[in-house]
């Protein structure tokens, strides 16, 4: 199988806290898939996502995304990324920021203005393209942070809470496109709080907890043929697991 | 490269929007303005003043109050010159500071850093593009500051002195120091002590202090630390020292061509080690 993310032993302790924030971590991620990453609050999913790209710097371990170095520029090429409640250059209008991250992706002028105006449409931005982002809502924030991260066609697709901030005609929205972009066979990497969202879209999933890796496999897999929903499961092993660990 | 540019071009004119530089566009002016009627009420002063004064305990005859005036008229102009440039370069370091501290900090502070690093840009371009702008910047203000500079004096006294031909290359070196001083402590400081420290930290002192040591180890050792710490002494835009020398008519200290490339080479190489030390810092920290 090929890997669009592999982590080996891949860990990160804040220096000034001394906090382990991810503890050896073998992270697989099958190319081609959604991949539902899921963990409490401070469990290191955005730690992890973080590492991948090379905002931070792990302790130990290596890994490989899309088969290049964590936080390569070959690999960013290839990657979009939509972080957790990050503001973006607000002296920007939604068209023009694009243009500014289209640039730094290496696009051609006129295939980027294209793809911009395509993707601010996908996002439901367009008549508000032209307006300054300070003056955007948090739905619209989240929506042109999409689609910052769909600008460059991306082989891989890294969302942490994609759907937060959304209303929920905004999470269906935004649910369709990603089934749409599941649909042209690339690989999507979700950190999602919420379940359903994650049982609906994804085809495999990782619970996190404490730093470290519980669970993994697809959710029939996990499950089993047992009634329980995704939500139980996650509780009884997040809870299960901190059980075993104190 | 491309990278480089791209991210200078936003921050220039990101710094257009935050209205960094209209702020000190309209100080420039308003000091401008004040040198303006400064200098239209020169004559006036100087004539009033050359009448009140007194040359070996009597006043001057009717017919020696207008060169006096005239001379006085002189002196005032060189010494508004003097003022006006103190206050630029005063201006220029706030510029430099503001700006220089504010780069990264701000960037990692609203998270909008993640979605550049997210790119394929790395760490040190980032550094670049930002330098590269703060370069840009210091250079426009040393150049039109400058152009006032050498108008002014050619205006009110009719001659440059060699600190007006040298204050655009002299001006830029030191807020090219600043800036670099500034923009290295950014990134292990909060940003108001950074320009606290980048202000305050200097070699001139030390240079100061050499000159008054004789011949002794201890004076190169003093010279020693002026140019480890950053010394702006050896950039005088207009010292007041010179003004002085040249308004009684003396020859103020002259400096050759290879000590001018000598003091040029200093500022690029300390500039640059800064910037290296940003970017070696910069590379290890965590950007969240």
């Amino acid at each position: 199988m090929e890997y669009a993310i592999e982590t080996e032993k891949l860990t990160k302790i804040y220096e000034n806290s001394n906090v382990k924030a991810v503890d050896g971590q073998d992270l697989k991620v099958p190319s081609g898939r959604v991949f539902g990453y899921l963990g409490p609050n401070g469990a290191g999913k955005t730690t992890t996502i973080y590492m991948l790209l090379g905002i931070l710097t792990p302790t130990s371990g290596t890994g490989k995304i899309l088969g290049k170095p964590l936080g390569s520029k070959e690999a960013k090429e290839r990657i979009g990324f939509l972080p957790e409640s990050a503001t973006m250059h607000l002296h920007h209008s939604g068209f023009s920021l694009l243009q500014y991250y289209g640039a730094l992706l290496n696009m051609d002028r006129e295939k980027l203005k294209r793809r911009a105006e395509e993707v601010l449409e996908m996002c439901g931005l367009s008549k508000a393209m032209n307006q300054n982002i300070a003056s955007y809502s948090k739905g619209m924030m989240q929506r042109l942070g999409i689609a910052q991260a769909l600008l460059n066609d991306p082989d891989l697709l890294i969302l942490d809470e994609p759907t937060a901030n959304l209303d929920p005609i905004g999470r269906k929205e935004v649910k369709d496109l990603l089934v749409g972009i599941k649909e042209h066979g690339k690989t999507i990497f979700i950190s999602s709080h919420i379940l359903s969202d994650i049982e609906q879209l994804c085809d495999r999933i990782a619970i996190l907890n404490e730093g470290r890796l519980v669970k993994s496999g697809t959710i029939e897999e996990l499950i089993g043929d047992s009634d329980i929903s995704l939500e139980d499961f996650f509780y009884k092993t997040v809870k299960g697991d901190n059980h075993a660990g104190s | 490269m491309r990278a480089v540019s791209i991210i200078a071009k936003d921050t220039l004119l990101e710094l257009s929007k935050r209205k960094v530089l209209l702020a000190i566009l309209i100080a420039v002016i308003l000091t401008a303005v004040i040198f303006i009627v400064a200098i239209a009420v020169e004559p006036l002063v100087a004539e009033r003043m050359a009448g009140q004064i007194t040359i070996n305990g009597s006043r001057p005859a009717p017919d020696q109050i207008a060169p006096l005036a005239k001379q006085m008229q002189k002196h005032g102009c060189n010494l508004l010159v003097t003022i006006f440039t103190v206050v630029i370069e005063l201006l220029g370091t706030l510029l430099a500071l503001v700006m220089c501290v504010s780069f990264l900090p701000s960037e990692i502070e609203r998270g909008s850093i993640k979605f550049l690093i997210s790119k394929p840009v790395s760490r040190l371009e980032v550094i670049a593009g930002k330098w590269t702008a703060a370069c840009t910047v210091l250079l426009c203000y040393s150049a039109v500051t400058s152009i006032l500079q050498v108008l002014a004096s050619l205006y009110l006294t009719g001659e440059l002195t060699p600190d007006d031909i040298r204050a655009f290359p002299f001006l830029f070196f030191k807020l090219l120091i600043r800036g670099s001083v500034a923009m290295c402590f950014s990134v292990a400081m909060k940003p108001i002590l950074a320009a606290v420290l980048a202000f305050f930290i200097s070699g001139d002192i030390f240079s100061f202090f050499a000159n008054f040591a004789g011949d002794s180890p201890v004076r190169y050792i003093l010279a020693a630390i002026s140019f480890l710490l950053p010394n702006y002494s050896i950039f005088p835009v207009r010292s007041p020292l010179n003004a002085l020398a040249h308004a009684i008519g003396a020859a103020a200290p002259d400096i050759s061509i290879l000590d001018f490339a000598l003091r040029g080479i200093y500022a690029i190489a300390y500039s640059a080690a800064m910037l290296y030390i940003t970017i070696r810092w910069f590379e290890k920290k965590d950007l969240t």
